[in-house]
């Protein structure tokens, strides 16, 4: 389930803004100002909301520090604000919306995180296509219209931004159960305290605030899907309970001995190796047998030959489509898209496609506008390497060459491995270099005159 | 020389005609972005109402601030409508000094001027009062404000006057360390 931070100084406008978002499946958290928020961003919300005129300060503000690396900033304006908005999004706001929110334009912001892809009277809305031509994406059709009709669990192991959730989706669509209930969970959303209830429901009294009876996860998915992302970050004793459930299809409610019986498919995910995460027991073993009956693995946009322009493609036009616009990309910019590394891969690529739609004023997209990383910089793209200039200090070779390494590497241990370095060594270093760029950052923000280099700038994480 | 006539031929009747001019274009402002707020509000309300739910208490939460947005839109061109044309509103109307205070929390963060009650302990309840008396405290205020610096603090009592209650600005001291 992803989780939104609504930012609003009008008490009802924050009641409102956050139901909408739950029926729309978010857990939500709101603040009434600036500083609220900022005490609010632990853990990172998938999405922030925010209201650009807040009592101290504008919303926007929350953009300036750095937020919108980490998660979606969606700027939320009343009447006569559509300036500031634009502002926001040159500096890196995701969307933005005008009150009174409309439901296809929240839809529309909404629809990458996939929180309920129900209809209001419970039945499935459909996944969005899969997109791709190349051999790795044929391949992983084909597993997927074999695997689909069956009702084996499933364990899709993949990068972040990869289209896990999408992928899912798509299974339980192909599925006998596509008339019945999709239910995603982000384990890694929700915190400990609740997942518990959150999946298996709570019985009135249960604990203190169980004001009431709640049915989970799995009873409200019955006869459907649930899909169980980031399902290394559920607590491992939750874990010997989940395998229960797959083994038992029955769930008790907390605070109940009694056992109801629930059929319903799962589907995890994950976006580490998941033998690293048994070896570091962040993934009980007998539940990783019993998950991945089949696995899928989804390759990273990097490794999707031809794909970068066959989704940029489709995202411009579906973009087109909905505001009725002409806009297309210029060679360049297409030929500059399929030239980056993708570490966030297609949700990165479809931020920058959108973003440059909207950043562009006439017909042609010359420019898409990599926020990040310059597209031709050695630590973009893994098989450009690095390159050492006599000239250049061990110190900033070193760093290259670990920045590298990690970017190529599905987990720290494995960089640390290749590296020859222990894993906490690594982790210092890593440390160090996030507080020498955010010391850069700070420098750069507060003269507005400087112009970021690539190598300031670069954002490696 | 009359005053009237001494402030045209010095010219700083022109800078306060100047002046009201644009304090009455702030408050309109104000009030419009009043009014499309509860007005916006009622929308997320409605379209939330008619969705189909299964837990009543929040579709009654839901519903009530759909109609305390309305209300709060209704109030709001009540005083617009005095603004603009003043002593055609129903005399009768009873107008709130607490969306006064609102509006000008919300101008007086935009200014980067503190301001607070000097009795908070009303906590909105400041006594019945006229469209007129509403709109004219609202003026003040917004004048008081633009004289203050950012960084000061203003500070509000409520009055009795002719119609109900009303605002006036007491004093302006520098604005306590956040």
């Amino acid at each position: 389930m992803p989780n939104a931070l609504v930012v609003d100084d009008d008490p009802s406008t924050l009641m409102l803004l956050a139901s909408l978002l739950e029926r729309r499946g978010f857990t939500t958290r709101t603040a009434a100002s600036l500083a609220e928020a900022r005490q609010n961003l632990d853990p990172i919300p998938d999405i922030c909301m925010v209201d650009v005129n807040l009592p101290d300060g504008s919303g926007t503000e929350l953009l300036t520090s750095g937020l919108a690396r980490e998660t979606d900033v969606v700027v939320v304006t009343g009447h006569g604000s559509v300036e500031a908005s634009v502002e926001a999004m040159r500096q890196g706001a995701r969307d933005y919306l005008t009150k009174p929110l409309s439901h296809n334009a929240l839809d529309r912001v909404l629809a990458r995180f996939g929180g309920d892809r129900n209809t209001k009277d419970g039945s499935f809305r459909g996944a969005p296509p899969l997109v791709g031509e190349s051999p790795e994406m044929k391949r992983l059709q084909h597993t997927m219209s074999r695997i689909g009709p069956s009702d084996a669990t499933v364990l899709i192991i993949g990068e972040s931004g990869t289209g896990k959730e999408l992928i899912a989706a798509r299974l339980h669509e192909l599925s006998p159960r596509a008339r019945g209930r999709y239910l995603a969970l982000n384990c890694g959303a929700v915190s400990p305290n609740l997942i518990e209830s959150e999946l298996f429901g709570h019985e009135k009294g249960s604990f203190t605030g169980a004001s009431r009876q709640h049915a989970g996860y799995f009873e409200r998915a019955h006869g459907g899907t649930l899909f169980l992302d980031e399902i290394t970050e559920m607590p491992l004793d939750l874990q010997v309970r989940l395998l229960r459930v797959l083994e038992s299809r029955r769930v008790s409610r907390v605070g109940s001995s009694e056992t109801i019986p629930v059929n319903v498919r799962v589907i995890a995910a994950t976006n580490r190796d998941p033998r690293e995460a048994v070896r570091q027991r962040k993934l009980r073993e007998d539940l990783l047998y019993r998950l991945q009956v089949v696995p899928i693995e989804v390759p990273p946009l990097r490794k999707r030959a031809g794909d970068v322009r066959v989704l940029a493609m489709h995202f411009l036009s579906e973009l087109n489509r909905s505001a009725k616009t002409p806009k297309t990309f210029g060679d360049a910019a297409l030929a500059r898209l399929e030239q980056y590394y993708w570490p966030g891969n297609v949700r990165e690529l479809y931020n920058v496609v959108q973003r440059a739609y909207i950043m562009t004023e006439g017909r042609v997209i010359t420019n898409p506008g990599i926020l990040h990383e310059s597209a031709n910089s050695p630590l973009g793209n893994p098989e450009a390497g690095i390159h050492i200039r006599l000239g250049d200090s061990l110190s900033d070779v070193e760093q290259r060459l670990i920045l590298h390494t990690v970017r190529n590497c599905r987990t720290q241990d494995e960089a640390a491995r290749m590296l020859g370095v222990s894993t906490k060594t690594l982790y210092n270093k890593l440390r160090l270099y996030e507080s020498q760029r955010r010391a850069r950052h700070d420098t750069n923000s507060a003269q507005p005159g400087d112009v970021r280099t690539q190598e300031s700038g670069g954002d490696w994480h | 020389m009359s005053e009237r006539r001494k402030a045209a031929a010095t010219g700083t009747e022109t800078r306060d005609a100047a002046g009201n001019d644009e304090r009455r274009q702030t408050a309109i402002a104000v009030l419009l972005h009043r009014v499309s707020g509860g007005l916006n509000n009622a929308a997320m309300a409605f379209e939330l109402g008619i969705a189909p739910s299964g837990d009543a208490d929040a579709s009654q939460r839901v519903l009530r601030a759909g109609l305390a947005g309305v209300g709060q839109a209704a109030r709001a061109t009540t005083l617009l409508g005095e603004l603009l044309m003043p002593g055609t509103t129903n005399s009768e109307s009873q107008a709130r000094l607490s969306d006064v205070v609102d509006l000008l929390r919300s101008r007086a963060a935009q200014c980067g001027v503190g301001l607070r009650l000097e009795d908070e302990s009303l906590q909105g309840e400041y006594g019945p009062t006229s469209a007129a008396n509403a709109v004219a405290a609202l003026l003040d205020i917004i004048a008081a404000l633009e004289r203050a610096v950012p960084g000061e603090s203003l500070s509000l009592a409520i009055a009795q006057v002719r119609g109900g209650a009303s605002l006036r600005a007491t004093t302006v001291a520098s604005a306590p360390p956040r």
